[in-house]
């Protein structure tokens, strides 16, 4: 018996006697070249028609893509080059600016809702010049005292959570309901660290029929979409950003196309507020 | 507040809720070992940087659908960085998505407690347990894993039949194994 034959014997050995190693059939032995992306793309798509309906195989992909993953920690630590880091960073920025945020759920430590798949957001829509007049020329300075807006609130949770933020040292700036929104409250709150901004927000009914809320930061440059929502009534909402708001002087919501929302506002806005830059 | 770094779990749910600074911090704790293993396939650094910028925007953009059921964020980056360096090596575009295993598959124990052996395995370890793998398993191993070739060219290569060659890449990944989870078991001990 040579090298090869003794080695197969005690492998066999150590596989619990299954001498075979197919596990009763032939696609069973092709389930570490899977693992290791040693199949051809027609045998690979071949073997996951086979996946779905072998448990056996399954499991014994589950085990072996198990050793695969940590591979990797026996090669020797290269680091890449310093200038990696921000050209990755500025695709990520490229990403985001050309989809609308995506949508989020209301209240944090929610898991975010399912992705949709990527739309035609990529294609620039004409803005309105009134849409882009109101949100980019802004609408002066909010003077009512965050105290006593808190006193008039009809929504506990709102309260609560404006509270809050208060008194972990955030900045929170006022955001109001214009027109027929004009019943509609909301806090723009900027944790210190300069983490992720959220918008607190009450009295916004449900968005129409296909549409969506879609939130936005101004400063000299064009309006930057940093969330969707719906718009909850008279519960209390907290929308996560997907930035901080430094560099940014207002806020403001519009009511936009679903369930994306648009590169750019084509409404008026229906809430405004100052982030007081 | 506690000063102790987020787990790559914490940073991962971040990362879905649009956290840059949490792909930042991901991207610094990983970044090392994704371009060595871009690099050790291509041998191009340019082709690597490509591989590993791509892997971690996809992370960035495809958070909403990592399963912390199925595997570890560094796994899944990892997988990410290794399908895009092997389709580069081999010019072809991004492969089609590999099919999911079904919910439900009685996994989860096996995946809990390889999780925990995978989390405090060293270089040293990975390295130690490939050497105690006959000669033959080990090539065949890394050079399917870290060089690309499919099981059809290692025959060729080794001289080998094809059913010798998948042959060897299970036993020697199921050797690999019983030899990490061995080496646990000792540090466990002492």
């Amino acid at each position: 018996m040579n090298d090869d034959l003794t080695r197969a014997h005690q492998d066999d050995l150590f596989l619990n006697g299954d001498t075979s190693g197919s596990g009763g059939h032939p696609e069973f032995e092709s389930t570490g070249a899977y693992v290791l992306d040693a199949l051809t793309p027609v045998e690979a798509a071949d073997f996951e028609l086979h996946l779905r309906a072998c448990a056996t195989c399954r499991n014994e992909v589950a085990a072996l893509r198990q050793v695969v993953d940590v591979l990797p920690l026996a090669l020797d630590p290269i680091e890449p080059p310093a200038t990696l880091r921000s050209r990755l960073l500025a695709a990520v920025e490229g990403s985001e600016q050309e989809a609308p945020a995506r949508r989020l759920t209301a209240l944090p430590g929610g898991r975010p809702a399912p992705r949709s798949a990527e739309t035609s957001s990529r294609r620039w829509l004409p803005i309105t010049t009134v849409a882009a007049a109101a949100l980019i020329a802004g609408l002066g300075v909010w003077n009512l005292e965050l105290h006593s807006q808190l006193n008039n609130k009809s929504s506990p949770g709102y309260a609560a959570a404006v509270a809050q933020a208060l008194a972990g040292g955030a900045h929170v700036y006022q955001v109001g309901g214009t027109g027929a929104m004009a019943s509609a409250h909301a806090a723009m709150v900027q944790p210190r660290n300069g983490h992720n901004a959220y918008l607190v927000v009450t009295g916004l009914p449900p968005a129409p029929h296909h549409k969506i809320y879609q939130l936005w930061l101004m400063s000299a440059a064009k309006p930057r979409s940093v969330a969707i929502f719906a718009g909850s009534g008279n519960a209390t909402s907290i929308v996560p950003l997907s930035r901080g708001t430094a560099g940014y002087t207002r806020t403001g919501v519009t009511i936009e196309p679903g369930p994306h929302g648009s590169p750019l506002p084509t409404t008026s806005p229906v809430m405004l507020g100052s982030l007081g830059a | 507040m506690s000063s102790e770094p987020p787990s790559d779990d914490a940073l991962m749910t971040s990362i879905q809720r649009r956290d840059v600074g949490a792909l930042e911090e991901f991207y610094d704790r990983h970044r090392v070992i994704a371009y060595s293993l871009a690099l050790r396939t291509l041998d191009k650094p340019a082709d690597a940087e490509d591989v590993v910028q791509e892997a971690f925007l996809s992370v960035w953009r495809s958070a909403g659908t990592y399963r912390a059921d199925r595997s570890s964020p560094r796994s899944w980056l990892l997988s990410i960085v290794h399908h895009r360096s092997i389709d580069k090596l081999r010019g072809r575009q991004s492969r089609p998505k590999s099919v999911e295993l079904e919910e439900g598959m009685n996994v989860a124990d096996a995946t809990d407690v390889w999780r925990e052996v995978a989390g405090r395995l060293t270089s040293q370890d990975v390295r130690g347990a490939l050497d105690t793998l006959p000669p033959e398993q080990r090539d065949t191993i890394e050079l399917a894993y870290f060089k690309g070739y499919t099981h059809t060219q290692i025959a060729g290569l080794m001289d080998v039949p094809l059913g010798t060659v998948k042959g060897r890449m299970r036993m020697g990944l199921h050797k690999l194994k019983a030899a990490l989870e061995g080496k646990q078991s000792e540090l466990a001990i002492d």
